[in-house]
């Protein structure tokens, strides 16, 4: 299978869905009108309401929604073969993916801006807000714990990524003092950040930092340990010190590393790249069953219920006119399925691929099987994770980039992504346990308070990320453990969110209602089915932590699904206007 | 499309784009501000929730200043509700 014909069918197919499904769902399910005031007219105040143009907020939604999710996601998701992975990410993100986030911004527009939890309370039950902080805080506890030891894994199978990821921290610093402090040109200074990146990068080349194992903690432990000092270093920082100019320069390492890939499949598909993997690989050793574990190792790249999350956030305060909507809801996670589609194939058919100039090296199916034989092959999440950066080195060393570059770039992508991920996700669930503990005590958000003070939050949200990354070891094993229960609980978001929309939409009249509710019934089944099989997988394994945790996420599951179904059966009334 | 076409629509693109990033760059910034403000407000006229403030005098010479913010503080407590979501928003998804 050619991987370049791939790579158009769909881009094709999004283009094409788009124009049809998407305009189905947007003008016949919605009925967006441009007669309905958005809060950004309604409210506009210069500050928080702001009508601002589509594509601006198109690119700021999507580089707020494409994080690290969609990159390693589709990197395990193809141990099932490339088959499987490839129609779940179109399809899912068409039908599913999509839908949802149109659907929590258009119901963001209607309710003044509000948030999903807001608007959940508003249309399933008020008891739902609290079962939307839990599948919250349980989230981004599991996706703290992965984040390091993903960026440790890069760390220690690539040693030459280390020189660079770093030293994007001393460029963001310096960007940021010379944006803020001296009045640099933004434009000239964004040049010049973003190729002092990519000299550091050539430089890694010649400075690899490999870490030696401590005592009897490997490489990956100690890493992780330092990511999380600097996690809590960088998270409680203000944002225009580190975090901000950080995530400016991540936003434009994705747009060149997306033009890189794009490229470099057209250029590679001249010179041999065609689809090496198995179309399905039913049962790999070790891994759990495809039925229902594709649907949520792949979360992001086919639907995030975080995106809903986002999408209620400043971008609905923002959304100029409701015809709009379209482009930045819809429009913008058909773009993050493109970039998954991008990773398979990097996965599927640059590995496999012989790099130029590189002879007598494993290559084909071969290489391939070294990666994705079975569940925990070479080193578990690492050697995923590695298929795509190997697979993407391959392809982009027909652009004339040697491959020793091309592996450290893309390392340096990853990581880097997964940086800035790391930091976010402290700050979030910073908040997080400052209201969950807050809320419930007199007086408890003050300074004096230490686990609702910022350094006290924010140690309490790494101190258990810790404990949960080094509860199966540390050599990257655990993270693809914790990996099935993190899609799991981003999926039950999802489907809070679809449920929501498919009462909204009832309330209006008609059966429009089931675009929403078909895709919320099945993330709850197969994140059902998933949970149950993962608890009795992690019961035999004696894998007591993930047990618990896994019952608190099947106790959600079922919460939601009751709230949900009592919401749907009450009679509503018909409302024809707005909201 | 000829060349000049081709490469006034690539600097378009590249154009929007940057638009794009320096616009997610200033909401951040205006996140940060916006928790300034709140915190400054409070300060002021944290009275009104039980907190100490400062000289009534000082706080009422400036109590003309703030009129804007406070409105755009009672516009933010009745439609927001819930931080966690502008916050999603500005840092992005984890």
């Amino acid at each position: 299978m050619s991987a370049v014909l791939i790579m158009v069918l769909a881009f094709a197919g999004y283009i094409i869905a788009y124009r049809l499904y998407g305009e189905f769902i947007g003008k016949k399910i919605f009925q967006l009108s441009n007669k309905n005031q958005t809060p950004a007219e309604e409210f506009e105040d210069g500050v928080d309401y702001v009508p601002t143009k589509k594509g601006i907020i198109f690119g700021h939604h999507f580089t707020s929604i494409a994080g690290t999710g969609p990159i390693v996601g589709p990197a395990i998701g193809v141990i099932w073969g490339w088959l499987p992975a490839l129609i779940w990410v179109v399809v899912g993100s068409i039908v599913m993916g999509a839908v949802h986030d149109f659907s929590a911004l258009i119901m963001s527009l209607r309710t003044q801006g509000k948030s999903i939890s807001e608007i959940a309370s508003q249309y399933i039950s008020k008891r739902i807000r609290v079962a939307f902080f839990l599948i919250v805080f349980i989230e981004l506890w599991l996706f703290l714990a992965i984040l390091g030891m993903i960026i440790a894994v890069i760390f220690h199978m690539y040693p030459e990524a280390v020189f660079p990821v770093w030293m994007e921290i001393p460029i963001a610093l310096a960007l940021g003092y010379a944006v803020y402090r001296k009045n640099a040109h933004v434009v000239r200074t964004t040049i010049l950040a973003v190729i002092a990146m990519y000299i550091t990068v050539v430089l890694g080349h010649f400075i690899p930092m490999d870490m030696p194992m401590i005592g009897s903690m490997p490489a990956t432990g100690t890493w992780t340990l330092i990511l999380f000092a600097y996690a809590f270093i960088a998270s409680t920082l203000p944002v225009t010190t580190l975090l901000q100019p950080r995530d400016y320069i991540n936003a434009w390492e994705l747009f060149i590393a997306m033009g890189l890939l794009i490229v470099g499949i057209i250029v590679s598909a001249f010179n041999g790249l065609s689809v090496v993997a198995p179309a399905v690989q039913s049962h790999p050793e070790g891994a759990p069953s495809m039925w229902p574990f594709l649907f949520i190792t792949i979360a992001c790249g086919a639907i995030s219920g975080f995106h809903a999350v986002v999408a209620s956030g400043t971008t609905a305060k923002q959304v100029a006119h409701e015809d709009d909507a379209m482009f930045v809801g819809y429009g913008s996670m058909l773009m993050e399925g493109a970039l998954a589609v991008l990773v398979i194939i990097a996965t599927v058919a640059g590995i496999g691929l012989a790099a130029k100039g590189d002879v007598g090296s494993v290559t084909g199916l071969a290489k391939w099987t070294e990666h994705y034989a079975s569940w925990g092959s070479a080193a578990g999440l690492g050697a995923k994770v590695g298929a795509f950066v190997e697979g993407s080195a391959n392809m982009i060393t027909f652009l004339g980039i040697p491959k020793y570059l091309g592996i450290i770039i893309m390392g340096v992508f990853v990581a880097s992504f997964a940086g800035t991920s790391l930091d976010t996700t402290t700050r979030l669930q910073r908040y997080v346990i400052q209201e969950l503990l807050g809320a419930n005590r007199v007086g408890a958000t003050d300074s004096k308070s230490f686990f609702t003070n910022k350094y006290g939050a924010t140690l309490l949200a790494l101190i258990t990320a810790g404990i949960l990354a080094f509860s199966s070891g540390v050599d990257g094993k655990g993270a693809l453990t914790l990996w099935p229960l993190f899609g799991a609980n981003n999926q039950t978001l999802a489907a809070l969110a679809l449920f929501t929309a498919s009462v909204y939409l009832k309330k209006r009249g008609g059966k429009g209602f089931l675009v929403t509710l078909l895709p919320a019934c099945f993330m709850l089944f197969m994140t059902m089915w998933a949970l149950i099989l993962n608890q009795a997988s992690y019961m035999a394994g004696g894998q007591v932590m993930l047990g618990v945790i896994n019952i608190v996420i099947i106790a959600i599951v079922v919460f939601v699904a009751i709230e949900s179904i009592l919401a749907l059966s009450k009679k509503q009334p018909v409302v024809a206007t707005q909201a | 499309m000829n060349k000049t076409n081709f490469l006034v629509s690539i600097k378009g693109f590249l154009n929007g784009f940057a638009q794009a990033m320096n616009h997610k760059a200033t909401s951040q910034i205006a996140y940060e501000i916006t928790e300034m403000e709140h915190s400054f407000a409070l300060m002021l006229y944290g009275n009104f929730v039980g907190f100490p403030s400062p000289p009534m005098a000082i706080a009422l010479e400036l109590l003309p200043v703030m009129q804007g913010d406070l409105e755009k503080i009672l516009t933010r407590a009745s439609q927001t509700g819930n931080g966690l979501s502008e916050l999603a928003s500005v840092m992005g998804e984890p």
